[in-house]
């Protein structure tokens, strides 16, 4: 490896060998060993390190009394889905796999009734006359007509 | 007994009509979040509790604020109990494990809010007392730390994710790669970028801590 990278390396994830890529962290600890240059490096990252390791952000749980009211907020925020399954009935929390039954089947039906009801409108009454339409529609409709 | 076991009762010896309780490992949160799902509000109060400390860690330090960051986390986890039946686990269409989605979330939401024009300072972020340092040596602590999160909070949102996310919080660059839909080699320069930006705010802070 070489010192480039080493640096790059010590740039982005800092000192701990741990936290390097695991294909390169072998190499990059050899070279840490055998250059003094690498070895600065190192220490740097180190001190670096260290230091941002001084910003502290407490940890939740060392105050339960503060954790437990957190998460009593949390979970009674969580009210029960009321439109739970009504979503499930609408498909909205299926995948398009899952959902493209539904929908084909909606498709099929809503043909199959307008198809229905395409037909009953076509149908021919033979004895129905014409003049009868046009009296019941005066009679029925005295606004339209004025 | 633990709440978060799930537990069976078995027949030890069927001929002498003995039983036995055997207690089998935690739900896992692939498993919470299935029941999560369905409305369950117990696997909610287990995943909330599980995952809560480390929450409110990743989004106190976006946020540069402890209240900043708890607000985040009540929201993210909002949105985990409302969009629970949208998530997939990996192998069930999904592609990310529960916590890179909920961190990704995190991330989105202290984004957001990190935008908005107004928010609190760093002055919220309370440092445990350390009883076994004397007042000067508490005072020193506090300012280093303060000094730190301020130059983090200087950073670009991005370069601050990304420290936060693997210095931090110590996940793998394909880890945080997957939270912010980045490239692993993005998340490596965005980390190279955030690391000398912040060697140079703090050399002198931290010369100081070398030579102490």
């Amino acid at each position: 490896m070489k010192l480039g990278r080493f640096s790059a390396i010590l740039d982005a994830y800092g000192a701990a060998p741990e936290r390097w890529p695991a294909h390169e962290r072998e190499a990059a600890l050899e070279l840490a060993r055998s250059s003094l240059p690498a070895a600065r490096a190192l220490s740097e990252a180190h001190a670096l390190d260290t230091t941002l390791l001084r910003m502290s952000v407490p940890d939740i749980e060392s105050d339960p009394e503060r954790f437990i009211s957190l998460r009593s907020a949390i979970v009674s925020a969580a009210q029960p889905r009321i439109g739970n399954w009504f979503d499930r009935w609408l498909g909205v929390d299926l995948t398009p796999s899952q959902l493209w039954p539904s929908v084909a089947g909606l498709t099929v039906a809503t043909l199959l009734g307008f198809a229905v009801g395409l037909g009953g409108l076509i149908q021919i009454d033979p004895d129905h006359d014409a003049d009868d339409v046009a009296v019941l529609s005066s009679i029925d409709l005295p606004a339209a007509s004025q | 007994m633990q709440p978060n076991a799930a537990i069976k009762k078995t027949e030890a010896c069927p001929g002498r009509k003995l039983s036995r309780l055997t207690v089998t490992e935690p739900r896992s949160d692939e498993n919470l979040m299935a029941a999560i799902a369905t409305g369950d509000q117990f696997a909610f109060a287990r995943l909330v509790e599980r995952h809560l400390s480390r929450t409110v860690g990743l989004a106190t330090r976006l946020m540069g604020s402890r209240a900043d960051g708890e607000e985040v986390a009540q929201e993210a986890f909002a949105r985990v109990w409302t969009h629970a039946a949208r998530w997939r686990p990996i192998g069930g269409g999904g592609n990310a494990r529960f916590t890179t989605w909920l961190y990704r979330i995190v991330v989105n939401l202290a984004i957001d809010r990190k935008r908005r024009p107004v928010h609190a300072a760093m002055d919220d972020v309370d440092e445990p007392m350390d009883e076994a340092d004397d007042g000067f040596a508490q005072i020193h602590r506090r300012q280093v730390s303060d000094a730190v999160a301020a130059a983090m909070m200087r950073l670009p949102e991005r370069q601050r994710v990304a420290l936060a996310l693997c210095f931090f919080e110590e996940m793998s660059n394909i880890e945080a790669a997957k939270i912010m839909a980045l490239s692993v080699g993005a998340i490596e320069s965005l980390l190279v970028r955030a690391r000398r930006a912040l060697r140079q705010e703090l050399t002198g802070v931290y010369e100081e801590l070398s030579e102490g």
